[in-house]
C-alpha cells in the first residue's frame, strides 16, 4: 500500500498512520503525545487549501494541523489500491 | 496537616468544572513566586474537619511542557514551587471519551510514583463506564481508584470527597504494579551515568532515599531533557550532564519511542472496555460542516466579531453612564460630609473620587467583552476561530492563538498581555506583547470622544451620507489595528527564532457554557484589572491631584498654619513642567495647556480628559463647557493629530508594568515604548506638516 503524507489526502479519506518524520520536533512530539502515533487511526475532514491547515478525526477527537505539520506524518490507506 | 490536593487533567477535560463543583464558587486566583501564570486555589472540608487546600492547575496533555501554563502544571507536580511542593494527592481528571489520551497523562504520572486518583467526567456519553462491572475491571488494569463524576450530581461530588478522604487517611492506598517506563528503559550504562549526575543536578527533590526515589527522580531528569530538548537548549543540558553523543542518540531514540510505547500500555489497561460509545461529535461536526466551511465558515467569523464590538459599544455605554452617575451621587453626600475648601476635600473629591470614577466607567466594556470571551471559549467556538484565523496571522508573525489576547485589546492591555501565556513560541508570543497595546483599548474612547466632539461633530455628512464624527472613530481604530499588523511584520523579521510552531488544536465539542463558571471566569478577570490597573489608575489620580494643588515656588507656610492648595494652575507643579514641555508639542500645533494632558496621560491615557477640565478651569469633565474651551484653543488638524497620537502611543503605566512581567526584560518594555510613542509622535508630526503645506489648518 502506498504510503501518502496527511497534506495530501483527499478529503474524506481514512488512513492509519505508519510513520513520523522528526519525531522530536516538539510541535511533531505534541501530536505523538496527543494520540498521532503510528498505527492510529485517522480520518481527514477538511483539507489545508484555504486555511492552510487540515482537520482530522482521531477517535473521538478533532484535530487541526497546519499543513506543515501534516507533512511530517505519513499514512496509508485502509482500503488497497486497485 | 495534609499538604494541597493537585487537579489535572487534559485540556477541555471537565476539570475546571469538577474543581468548582469540589470547592464551591469561592475559589481564588494564587499567584506563586517567581512564575508569572496563575491557578485557581480552593478548598475542601475532611471528614475529620480539617481544610485542605484543591489548586487547579492549567490543562496540559503530558508532562513535557508545550507552554507557559502548561509548565505550571508541570513545576507544580515536581516540587518547584515551594507551597505546592508538599502536595498530599493528584486527582486526575479524565473524560470518558477521550480515556486513551487522558490515561496517557495519568500514566506519566504513576511512573513517578505519585499517590493520583482518577476522576471520570463526561461518564454520561460512556454509560457503561458508569457500571460496577466494566468499572471495576478498570480499576483493577489500573490498581487506582476510579470515580465517576459529574458536576450536576452531587452524589458523585460526595463519592469523590469521600474517596480523598479515604486516601488522605490512608485507609485507601493507590498503588502503581507497572514497572517505570522511562528510566528503566534506558541502557544499564546510561542509568548509572544519570544516577552518577544525580547530586551535581541541583534541582533533584530532597527525599530520595530509597531506590523508588531514585527512578522518580531520574525520571524527572529525563523530562526536564526533553523539555530542554524542544526549546532548543539540549547542548548546554547535555554538557552539564556530561553526556556523550552515543548517550544523546539514545536518549533521543528512547523519547522518539515512548509516546507510542506508553500508549501500547494504555491499550492494554483498556483493552476489555467496548469502543463504541455515544458521541456527541455527530451535532457538533454537524455545526462545523457550516462553522468551518471555507465561505460561511470565514463569513460567520467576520460577523460574529462585528456583532460582538458593535454589541459591547451598544450595552457598555449605557451601563457606564449608570455607573458614573451612582458615583457622583455619592461623591455629592461625602462632599457635604467634609469640610469645604480643605485640603482633604480636594483630596477625596477631586483626587480619589476622580480616579475610582475613572475606573468604574470602564468596567462595564470590560466585563462585557471578557463575558462574551467567556461564552465563546466555553462553547468551543474559540478554538475554531484559531483555526481559521491562523494561516492569516501567521503572514504577518502572529499566530491563531493571538487572536484572545487581540480581541482582550479592544478592552484593555493589560488582561491581553496576560492572556498571551496560551503561546506556546517565544517569539510568538513576544510579537503578540508587543503589538496588541496599539489596539484601541477602552482607555482611548473618551479621549476620542472629547476631541471628536470638540472638533468634528459640527461637520456636515461626507457625501450627504457619512458621519464624519463617526468615520473618524472608525479610521483610528483602522490605525491602531494596521500599526498592530505591521509592527508584528516587521518584529518578525527581527526577532531570532529556531523554529516556529505550526498549528496543533484540538476542536472540542460544542458544548453550552456553564452560567456560574463562565460568570465567575468574568468575576475573576475584573478582579485582576481592579488590583492590576485600578490601583495604578487611582494613584495616577492622585499624583495629578497633587502636581495641580501644589507649587515649587511658593513660600513655606509658617508654623502650625495649613498647607495651602494652589488656585493659579499655572503656577502650579503641572503649570511648570507644561510650559517646559511646549516645544515638543509646537510641531503639533498644540500649546503649554494640552501638553500639561499628555503629560497626565503617560501614566493613564484617560486622565486626559479630566486633566483638560481642571486646565481650562472647569468643575468637572462633565462640564459641557469642556469642548467650546477644547474648540476654542484647538485647530481641527491639531485635534486630528492628538488623535493619531492617542492611537499609537504607549501611555500606560500599567501596561508598561505587565510587559516587564510577562517578558521578563526591560529591554523590551522599553523598546515597546519607544517604538510606540516614537512612531506616534513621528507621524502625528508628518501629519501637521502635511496638513499645514495644503493649508488644512
Amino acid at each position: 500500500m502506498k504510503e501518502n503524507t496527511l497534506e495530501n489526502l483527499p478529503l474524506g479519506s481514512s488512513v492509519r498512520i505508519s510513520r513520523c518524520l522528526s519525531p522530536l520536533r516538539a510541535d511533531v512530539y505534541r501530536l505523538l503525545e496527543m494520540g498521532l502515533c503510528r498505527g492510529a487511526l485517522v480520518t481527514v475532514l477538511q483539507n489545508g487549501r484555504v486555511f492552510g491547515a487540515i482537520e482530522l478525526a482521531l477517535n473521538d477527537s478533532r484535530l487541526c494541523i497546519a499543513n506543515e505539520l501534516a507533512n511530517q506524518f505519513l499514512a496509508v490507506s485502509q482500503v488497497p489500491q486497485s | 496537616m495534609n499538604g494541597p490536593i493537585l487537579l489535572i487533567g487534559n485540556p477541555n477535560s471537565g476539570k475546571s468544572t469538577l474543581f468548582n463543583a469540589l470547592t464551591g464558587l469561592h475559589a481564588k486566583v494564587a499567584n506563586y513566586p517567581g512564575i508569572t501564570v496563575e491557578a485557581k486555589v480552593g478548598e475542601i472540608t475532611r471528614l475529620s474537619g480539617e481544610k485542605v487546600s484543591v489548586v487547579d492547575l492549567p490543562g496540559t496533555y503530558s508532562l513535557i511542557p508545550a507552554s507557559e501554563e502548561e509548565e505550571l502544571t508541570v513545576k507544580a507536580l515536581f516540587g518547584d514551587i515551594a507551597k505546592l511542593k508538599n502536595h498530599s494527592l493528584i486527582v486526575v481528571v479524565i473524560d470518558s471519551t477521550e480515556l486513551r489520551r487522558g490515561l496517557y497523562l495519568y500514566s506519566q504520572l504513576i511512573e513517578l510514583g505519585y499517590k493520583a486518583i482518577i476522576a471520570l467526567s463526561m461518564v454520561d456519553q460512556r454509560p457503561e463506564l458508569k457500571e460496577t462491572p466494566a468499572l471495576n475491571v478498570l480499576k483493577k488494569s489500573l490498581c487506582s481508584y476510579i470515580v465517576p463524576v459529574s458536576s450536576f450530581d452531587s452524589a458523585s461530588i460526595t463519592r469523590l470527597k469521600t474517596t480523598i478522604d479515604g486516601v488522605l487517611a490512608g485507609s485507601l492506598t493507590p498503588h502503581v504494579k507497572e514497572q517505570p517506563l522511562l528510566f528503566t528503559s534506558l541502557s544499564p550504562r546510561l542509568q548509572e551515568k544519570l544516577a552518577l549526575s544525580g547530586p551535581s543536578l541541583n534541582y533533584l527533590p530532597e527525599h530520595a532515599k530509597n531506590s523508588a526515589d531514585l527512578i522518580r527522580n531520574h525520571n524527572i531528569v529525563l523530562y526536564r531533557l526533553a523539555k530542554c530538548a524542544r526549546l532548543g537548549r539540549t547542548e548546554s543540558h547535555i554538557s552539564h550532564l556530561g553526556l556523550s553523543a552515543a548517550d544523546r542518540t539514545e536518549l533521543d531514540n528512547l523519547l522518539a519511542d515512548i509516546p507510542e510505547q506508553r500508549f501500547q500500555r494504555v491499550d492494554g489497561w483498556i483493552l476489555h472496555l467496548n469502543s463504541s460509545f455515544k458521541s456527541v461529535r455527530r451535532r457538533s461536526d454537524l455545526i462545523d460542516k457550516f462553522l468551518l466551511h471555507p465561505i460561511s465558515g470565514s463569513l460567520f467569523l467576520v460577523c460574529l466579531f462585528i456583532a460582538l464590538l458593535q454589541g459591547l459599544f451598544l450595552v457598555a455605554q449605557p451601563l457606564g453612564d449608570i455607573f458614573e452617575s451612582a458615583l457622583a451621587f455619592l461623591g455629592q453626600q461625602v462632599s457635604a460630609i467634609l469640610p469645604a475648601g480643605s485640603m482633604i476635600h480636594s483630596l477625596v473629591i477631586d483626587g480619589v473620587f476622580a480616579g475610582v470614577s475613572s475606573i468604574l466607567s470602564f468596567l462595564p466594556l470590560i466585563a462585557l467583552l471578557f463575558l462574551f470571551l467567556a461564552i465563546l471559549e466555553d462553547s468551543g467556538y474559540l478554538a475554531r476561530a484559531t483555526y481559521l484565523l491562523d494561516s492569516t496571522l501567521k503572514r504577518t508573525g502572529l499566530c491563531g492563538r493571538s487572536l484572545v489576547p487581540m480581541l482582550s485589546g479592544f478592552a484593555c492591555a493589560v488582561p491581553a498581555i496576560m492572556a498571551t501565556r496560551t503561546i506556546g513560541n517565544r517569539k510568538e508570543r513576544l510579537i503578540t506583547i508587543m503589538v496588541t497595546p496599539f489596539l484601541t483599548c477602552s482607555a482611548r474612547l473618551p479621549v476620542f470622544g472629547l476631541i471628536v466632539g470638540a472638533l468634528f461633530s459640527a461637520y456636515p455628512p461626507l457625501f450627504g451620507v457619512f458621519d464624519v464624527g463617526a468615520l473618524i472613530f472608525l479610521s483610528m481604530y483602522l490605525l491602531g489595528l494596521a500599526a498592530s499588523l505591521i509592527s508584528a511584520a516587521i518584529l518578525s523579521k527581527i526577532i531570532k527564532s529556531d523554529h516556529s510552531p505550526s498549528l496543533a488544536i484540538e476542536l472540542p465539542p460544542y458544548r453550552w457554557p456553564h452560567p456560574g463558571l463562565v460568570l465567575k471566569r468574568v468575576f475573576d478577570r475584573i478582579h485582576m484589572f481592579v488590583r492590576d490597573v485600578g490601583s495604578v489608575i487611582l494613584a495616577s489620580t492622585i499624583l495629578i491631584w497633587a502636581l495641580f494643588h501644589f507649587e515649587p515656588y511658593r513660600p513655606p507656610a509658617p508654623d502650625n498654619q495649613p498647607v495651602e492648595l494652589s488656585t493659579n494652575f499655572e503656577h502650579s507643579y503641572a503649570g511648570v513642567i507644561g510650559k517646559t514641555m511646549e516645544p515638543l508639542v509646537r510641531p503639533m500645533g498644540l500649546d503649554w495647556q494640552v501638553s500639561i494632558g499628555i503629560l497626565a496621560s503617560f501614566l493613564a491615557r484617560e486622565v486626559f480628559v479630566s486633566t483638560m477640565a481642571v486646565v481650562y478651569g472647569l468643575q468637572s469633565e462633565e462640564d459641557p463647557n469642556l469642548k467650546t474651551a477644547f474648540k476654542n484653543n484647538i485647530t481641527p488638524l491639531s485635534g486630528f493629530c492628538l488623535l493619531i497620537f492617542f492611537t499609537l502611543s504607549m501611555q500606560c503605566v500599567s501596561t508598561l508594568a505587565t510587559t516587564r512581567r510577562e517578558t521578563g526584560s526591560t529591554v523590551w518594555t522599553l523598546l515597546q515604548f519607544v517604538l510606540m510613542t516614537g512612531s506616534a509622535y513621528l507621524l502625528s508630526m508628518f501629519t501637521y506638516l502635511v496638513g499645514s503645506a495644503f493649508g488644512w489648518a
